[in-house]
């Protein structure tokens, strides 16, 4: 137990109870499976924006992107500008046209594009594949904060939040994740507005602190990466915002296309200031502690050792929050694709509305705790399983998505060809390509595959599809 | 599916046989004027660290005089001084596994001191409680106010704080008992940060009731 135990445990207690009662309120006003899935598409432009950065900012962000600050300083906010791109991408030719469409999830999109029930039993396996991976860096990044902060056994932490992300998921699904995940950015924001200063102030100010970085490695303030490499990574986090369906399922939760794009506007401004403030937690801890013993703890160490009891308190909370806004996320995004679009759709069509959201709430169970084992062996950072998730993601879905909104070439076998394709290139590269070309990114060979899969099989397969 | 994922993963898996540090307990000793000695014994357990390197910053102004390491057994540990931009590198010539360092402190200014800590340039397990910082106020002194890292007084009238990993530097001011005011107790950059936070979540919460009555109306 630390000295920040006793604030901890009580901020965590009142803000465990507003979940619980907000949860419990989105539980009363969930009657269908499509209620629970898009939230009765009643969401609006603030809470939209509120809940795209809440769904996007991740453990990956809390504890990865801080992590990578630590380590490699500055240069590593050059990945913002792709996150951007892919937003960007996707306001002026995703999502909008994605929300008109009215889909319940995204291979229900992509079976209806391209007329093909195999290309929504491919795209749902991949979802489940890739976002397994999200899942397990969210849970090891638990397991490293309350390791960090309480000294408790990881198993323990991620059984916590499990439970907790497991509880509120199951009863309230989009309708209740949606408020909730307002109120953990305005958690968030507040914590992270808060310790910037601080860390500037206990870093002797900004002049000392960029002196001190330069010191300990002059590429700390300069080019850790160098540009083919920001490129790839760029790329890998762009095309995936770009077609993420995790963040697309909740365009559908919208209220309509205008709503979409205004929501999109409201994020940025959100991601721009706690991108700034997640870089400079980063490089200012590097100043303060120069050699931590995971980088993962980077922001854990922070909140214990630099900042008062109650904003500490509140900035883990916010850590936690973050974790628990993306498992619920991606449980929804997982679980919709067993419930909905393998067991509904593929398998029992006539299934009714009531299986399917028992299924659902299953599937949401058992998927949230197997990921624990995996999370429980640190293959690697967490920063790093986000970046191999983001790399599938691009590779499967960015080009049959953005192509197939925007075009009417493309064939139901130039759709599945690219979706596979592209897996089969990046994870191939992934495992292999370091050896060959390391110079190369797997997004840049993913999604080259699924591209050149997807033009040649469509050209060859001369079938046209109706937008 | 378990296959795969464990393949991938350990793709990226990179094994390090570095020492670490296991434990760093730190001495701080006020001394009379602005002139602090501190004293630092530092174990990497049973692994043999073959070229230690620490370093100490010199940003806040302070001058940092004395320094000297000691093995356990009391023998002199050969070293050298490297100035590098901000950071005064104290590299070792001799491999090192349960050793002391000490130097002094003199700040320029009054007002809460700034005491950089040789910070090692390997890191510690993690383990909480492997690095202490413990300060000996002079007689008929306490910590007051504004401190970094955290420090709890203990049954002996001693200021420790324990962490995890070794911080870069300490930041405390001490006061004869009575002589600190409301100020120097209460306006600090931390109240002041807990007061920012209460702030937001207030202003967020009523904004938020606003534009759902709103919504509803």
């Amino acid at each position: 137990m630390t000295h920040i135990s006793f604030t901890f445990a009580i901020v965590l207690a009142v803000y465990v109870s507003v979940l619980a009662f907000i949860g419990f309120l989105g539980y009363r006003q969930t009657g269908t499976a499509e209620d629970f899935l898009v939230a009765g598409r009643s969401i609006g432009p603030w809470i939209g924006g509120a809940v795209l950065a809440a769904t996007q900012i991740s453990a990956g962000t809390f504890v990865g992107t801080v992590g990578r600050h630590y380590l490699a300083g500055v240069s590593w906010v050059w990945l913002w500008p792709g996150v951007w791109l892919g937003w960007l991408i996707s306001a002026l030719f995703v999502a909008p046209k994605l929300r008109d469409f009215g889909a319940v999830t995204i291979p229900d999109f992509l079976a209806a594009r391209y007329r093909s029930s195999l290309a929504r039993g491919i795209s749902a396996l991949l979802i489940i594949f890739g976002y397994m991976l999200l899942l397990i860096a969210q849970y090891q990044a638990c397991g490293e904060i309350f390791q960090a902060i309480f000294g408790l056994s990881p198993a323990w932490a991620m059984l916590m939040l499990a439970s907790s992300t497991l509880l509120y998921t199951i009863l309230g699904g989009v309708r209740s994740s949606s408020y909730i995940d307002f109120i953990q950015v305005l958690v968030m924001l507040g914590g992270l507005v808060v310790a910037v200063p601080l860390l500037i102030y206990r870093a002797g100010g900004l002049t000392t602190a960029g002196q001190v970085l330069t010191s300990l490695d002059p590429r700390l303030t300069g080019w850790f990466y160098n540009w083919k490499q920001l490129l790839g990574l760029a790329l890998s986090f762009g095309l995936t915002m770009a077609a993420a369906p995790y963040e697309m399922v909740r365009f559908y939760s919208m209220r309509n296309k205008a709503t979409v794009r205004n929501a999109i506007g409201v994020c940025f401004l959100f991601q721009a200031l706690i991108a700034s403030c997640v870089m400079m937690i980063g490089v200012l801890m590097r100043v303060l502690f120069p050699h931590l013993s995971s980088i993962d703890q980077t922001s854990s160490v922070m909140a214990l050792n630099v900042l008062s009891p109650l904003t500490g308190s509140l900035f883990i909370v916010a850590m936690i929050s973050a974790i628990m806004s993306s498992s619920n996320a991606i449980l929804l995004v997982v679980s919709a694709g067993i419930s909905h679009d393998l067991y509904g759709k593929l398998f029992r069509p006539q299934a009714s509305d009531r299986a399917r959201l028992a299924l659902n709430r299953v599937s949401i169970f058992v998927l949230g705790l197997v990921p624990i084992w995996f999370a429980l062996q640190r293959y690697t950072d967490v920063q790093e399983l986000v970046v191999i998730q983001t790399r599938f993601i691009a590779s499967f879905f960015f080009v049959p998505m953005v192509f197939g909104l925007n075009s009417r070439f493309g064939t139901p076998a130039g759709a599945m060809a690219s979706m596979l394709g592209g897996c089969i290139g990046c994870l191939g590269w992934v495992i292999w390509g370091k050896n060959i070309a390391p110079a190369i990114d797997a997004v840049e060979i993913g999604i080259a595959a699924s591209a050149g899969l997807y033009f040649l099989v469509s050209a060859f397969t001369q079938e046209r599809a109706v937008t | 599916m378990k296959g795969i994922y464990t393949g991938l993963l350990l793709a990226h898996v990179v094994v390090s046989a570095a020492p670490s540090i296991v434990s760093y307990r730190a001495e701080i000793h006020d001394r009379t004027g602005n002139k602090v000695a501190v004293d630092i014994a530092i174990s990497t357990g049973a692994n043999v660290w073959q070229k230690p390197v620490h370093t100490i910053e010199r940003g806040g102004g302070e001058r940092v005089s004395g320094i000297g390491l000691v093995s356990s057994d009391g023998r002199a540990v050969s070293s050298r001084v490297e100035r590098v931009g901000l950071l005064d590198r104290i590299v070792c010539n001799e491999p090192v596994w349960d050793y002391r360092i000490h130097y002094v402190v003199e700040a320029n200014d009054p007002g809460p001191a700034r005491i950089p800590l040789a910070v090692p340039e390997i890191p510690t397990g993690g383990a909480a409680g492997s690095v202490t910082v413990t300060f000996y106020p002079a007689s008929q002194e306490v910590i007051l106010g504004d401190t970094f890292p955290a420090f709890q007084r203990d049954g002996a009238g001693l200021f420790v704080a324990e962490l995890s990993n070794v911080p870069n530097h300490v930041q405390l001011a001490s006061w004869r008992t009575g002589e600190a005011g409301f100020r120097e107790r209460w306006v600090t950059p931390a109240t002041l940060s807990d007061l920012v936070v209460i702030a937001l979540l207030v202003i967020g919460s009523i904004t938020r009731a606003i534009m759902r009555r709103k919504q509803e109306a």
